[in-house]
């Protein structure tokens, strides 16, 4: 085997018993792009769990290390880190009464593994003990959001009109607003606090204005979502959630060539490998090689637990394996889990394919009673009453 | 035949990953939206400023200022005190030029852990009848003390014109946290000691008193109405005894106060009646850490926090530049009039509560915030400051414990906020309105559905929680037998 030179990166074979290993050209061929700057990161990562190894007692240590892992974990969408964060928690990981920190992270690798309850609650309890916590509203209002308590996730934002800055509650309120009949508002009013916020937190910025490129999408401003998603995207920070959002904006915008572009060396996470096949099979590719490292990769999940994205699975089914009963299946729990536009999309989609009107009549009551605007789901919402 | 050519071309070793598997998912996408780490704002060391008429004795104002908020009454071992490098001063404005240097009253900390406890785990122990220990605490200095371990000394200081003056009449203690009633027998006794005659006919206590500052952190909204919004009706809006959908999540905590009162005719000399006030703190420049695990400070005073009207920093700035304002003097506000006259909390208020709001630019709140009444709103000079300052005027009449309305001036009680600041001022309510346009015109009745500072313990209160008496803040919760009033207490709305 010809030595590769450090350069390059890990060769994944799809699967072992089949496929052939891949052999590249030439040494500057990119294959894939590893997920993290390897050195700088890695060495900040070195010093922190140095600290933890000498004092694992040392809470603040130990809560520094594990919430390095959780950023880079939800930025890499890599469920890995919510591991070694658990583990780095280990000591107060059962306690009730774990000190705030320790409540605040645990409930974010909790609501990583969909167990939005048990987050809850574990804000809750920080929350008791330490109300002027802003993390803890914040995470707090965006799991509400998550899972349709629009209410209470609004009074979670409004907790943080005297802990966050006017970005972040605007972002807040305005994620939950745009659900329930004022996505115009909120959009203007996010719009208007980023032009305000010229020194906001990187963080803050790529979350405010991916939000508003999903906003623009949903309200069918095509040419702002763009602008925003580009605006984040030239942030410069790694972001999966941000490359899979612009991503089904592409699509929905039958850009499919770029969606192929965008995410060709991404194909080592499960969304951003679905996303590309998407593509591919509407641009009429051969997918079958895509499919079938797909459906290695969704059961190998299985394998490890119920599936942690029923959603994407459903949509694999319907659109690549073309089996929308299936798909509804997955749809329906999906949505047992959560509630965000995306899933009922999924579920009004493969209810419309099987022409299931009784899996849509769900979905469809709660969104007209939320008043939640969205060109797509319009659409699909008003393919169901021309059907009645 | 294929070979097994897993061998991984590269290692992170760096992050002790071995990243070369095959066929088996590694990565998932985020399948929901997940928050973001934020920035976590500094604890600003001042909370709460008040400013007012003492109703038992017109003749004096009264000046508060909170810090270390939202305690946990049962932290121990050491609770909580005041810093000593810290200098905590109310800056007073006396001839309304904007500049809040015309008297400064400066209140400085001296800790000390007294034997044996210097050698003990603990700052604090009494247990009466047990030998060997010292019994309850009973007096700040004395036999009666001997179980204050860690104990804080204090000076009053005014400065004026450049002179100094000691205030103070004798030796001055902290009161200590509410540790318990074992360690403490009779807290309200105790810290009624910690109440001292100034040279100058005024009175001072520092010490630990309950969290005033209620605010509903955990409102109920009515889970069938995806929409309401919570504007209070006529009825609720009136009621200053009863929460109508809130929890007041700051119940149980306890704050630090410095409370200082002073006779009027010390502050004003002249007819200008209006007095402008801001409370700060300030830090030594350079702070060297010795190898002791001590520290020392050099160099003069810097100010890191300053408050005068409440919740500018959090509602009107808004931004991530807290620490840059906390740093600024309130005379040169002109460089933040942007955010008065275009409040983003005005976009906020339309986006949660879907009332419209005026139009920039907002020479009402610059008007009501910044400038002595009849100054003109719509500049800044010199001669013509923007200054952030809470203003009393100290000719209005106070109100009565029972007459006292929450909505201060906005519901016609003159002695309340924006007129200076109450301890039971419903100042969110108040500010929410106000940026709302209540200068302007009528608002609907925004608020958070918190109307009184519930479960306030202890005696000298009225139904809704005022204490009547110096130093106007309610007996803390203790550390042994603290209550938080939860969703689905008594009082409280239930739970959802």
């Amino acid at each position: 085997m010809k030595h590769l030179p450090v350069g390059l990166v890990i060769v994944l074979l799809c699967d072992l018993a089949q496929a052939a290993a891949y052999i590249p050209m030439t040494d500057r061929e990119v294959l894939e792009r590893l997920p993290i700057s390897v050195h700088r990161v890695a060495r900040e990562l070195r010093d922190l769990r140095l600290r933890v190894q000498q004092e694992p007692k040392q809470v603040e240590y130990a809560t520094d290390l594990a919430r390095r892992y959780l950023e880079i974990g939800r930025a890499e969408a890599d469920p890995r880190y919510a591991g070694y964060a658990e583990a780095v928690l280990q000591p107060w990981w059962d306690l009730a009464e774990a000190p705030a920190e320790v409540g605040v992270l645990r409930a974010a690798v909790r609501q990583h593994r969909h167990e939005f309850s048990a987050a809850l609650k574990d804000l809750d309890r920080v929350l008791a003990k330490d109300p002027r916590n802003g993390q803890a509203w914040l995470m707090r209002s965006t799991i509400l959001t998550v899972i349709g308590r629009y209410p209470k996730a609004r009074q979670s934002c409004l907790a943080l009109l005297r802990l966050a800055d006017a970005l972040v509650v605007t972002a807040c309120l305005g994620a939950v607003e745009s659900l329930t009949g004022r996505a115009r508002a909120s959009y203007a009013a996010l719009d208007g606090a980023i032009q305000f916020a010229p020194e906001a937190d990187p963080a803050t910025r790529l979350w405010a204005l991916t939000l508003l490129g999903e906003l623009a999408a949903r309200l069918g401003e095509f040419a702002q979502a763009e602008r925003h998603f580009l605006e984040a995207m030239g942030l410069g920070r790694r972001d999966v959630y941000l490359l899979s959002a612009y991503a089904d904006f592409l699509l929905d915008q039958g850009r499919y060539t770029e969606v192929a572009r965008l995410l060709r060396a991404e194909t080592r996470v499960d969304g951003l490998l679905l996303r590309v096949a998407l593509a591919e099979h509407a641009l009429g590719l051969d997918t079958a090689e895509r499919v079938t490292n797909l459906k290695a990769r969704f059961e190998a999940g299985r394998v490890r637990g119920p599936s942690l994205h029923p959603g994407e699975e459903a949509r694999f089914t319907l659109v690549l394996l073309e089996e929308p009963r299936r798909a509804v299946q997955l749809a329906r729990a999906n949505w047992s889990l959560q509630r965000e536009p995306r899933d009922a999309r999924i579920l009004l989609e493969a209810a419309r394919a099987a022409n299931d009107a009784r899996a849509a009549g769900p979905v469809l009551k709660i969104l007209a009673r939320a008043g939640t605007e969205d060109v797509v789901l319009r659409r699909l919402v008003a393919s169901f009453s021309a059907v009645e | 035949m294929l070979r097994n050519t897993l061998k991984p071309m590269i290692q992170a070793t760096a992050l002790g990953l071995v990243v070369a598997v095959a066929g088996i998912s590694l990565t998932q996408a985020a399948s929901h939206r997940e928050a973001p780490q934020i920035a976590q704002d500094p604890a600003a060391d001042i909370t709460d400023v008040y400013a007012f008429r003492n109703w038992g004795n017109p003749d004096n104002v009264v000046f508060i200022m909170n810090v270390i908020p939202a305690q946990e009454p049962s932290s121990g071992p050491n609770y909580f005190f005041f810093d000593d490098k810290v200098a905590y001063d109310f800056n007073l404005d006396v001839n309304q030029d904007g500049v809040a240097e015309d008297i400064i009253y400066r209140v400085r900390f001296t800790t000390r852990i007294r034997p044996p406890f210097d050698d003990l785990p603990v700052a604090y122990a009494g247990v009466d009848g047990v030998p060997g220990l010292p019994p309850g605490i009973r007096d700040l200095t004395g036999p009666d003390a001997a179980g204050l371990g860690l104990r804080q000394r204090y000076t009053v200081t005014e400065i004026r014109n450049g002179k100094s003056r000691d205030l103070g009449s004798g030796t001055m203690f902290a009161v200590p946290s509410n540790i318990g009633p074992r360690t403490i027998p009779d807290y309200e006794s105790l810290s009624a000691k910690g109440i001292y005659s100034l040279t100058n006919g005024g009175r001072v206590f520092t010490g630990q008193r309950d969290e005033t500052f209620y605010i509903d952190l955990g409102a109920t909204f009515d889970t069938l109405n995806f929409r309401r919004t919570p504007i209070l009706s006529a009825a609720e809006d009136q009621n200053d005894r009863r929460n109508p959908f809130g929890v007041d999540m700051f119940s149980g905590f306890n704050v630090n106060a410095i409370a200082l009162e002073i006779p009027i005719s010390e502050i004003v000399k002249g007819s200008k009646s209006v007095i402008g006030l801001y409370a700060s703190t300030s830090r030594p420049r350079v702070l060297q850490i010795l190898g002791n695990g001590t520290s020392v400070g050099t160099g003069g005073f810097v100010q890191v926090a300053r408050m005068g009207n409440p919740l500018i920093n959090e509602l009107v700035i808004g931004t991530g530049r807290k620490d840059n304002w906390n740093a600024t003097d309130p005379k040169n506000e002109a460089q933040f009039r942007g955010f008065y006259r275009n409040p983003r909390l005005a976009a906020v208020i339309n986006l949660a509560f879907g009332v419209p709001i005026p139009t920039p630019p907002r020479t009402d709140l610059v008007q009501a915030l910044l400038k002595y009444p009849g100054q003109d709103a719509t500049t800044c000079t010199r001669a013509n400051r923007c200054s952030e300052l809470l203003r009393l005027d100290v000719t209005a009449p106070p109100t009565q414990p029972a007459q006292q309305k929450r909505l201060g001036g906005l519901a016609g009680d003159a002695a309340g906020f924006p007129n200076g600041r109450r301890p039971n001022d419903d100042v969110t309510d108040i500010v929410l309105r106000v940026v709302a346009g209540a200068l302007l015109g009528p608002v609907p009745n925004l608020g958070d559905g918190v109307n009184f500072n519930i479960g306030a313990p202890g005696s000298n209160l009225t139904a809704n929680g005022i204490y009547q008496v110096f130093p106007f803040l309610p007996t803390p919760f203790d550390g042994r037998n603290r209550r938080h009033i939860d969703c689905g207490e008594s009082g409280a709305r239930p739970c959802n």
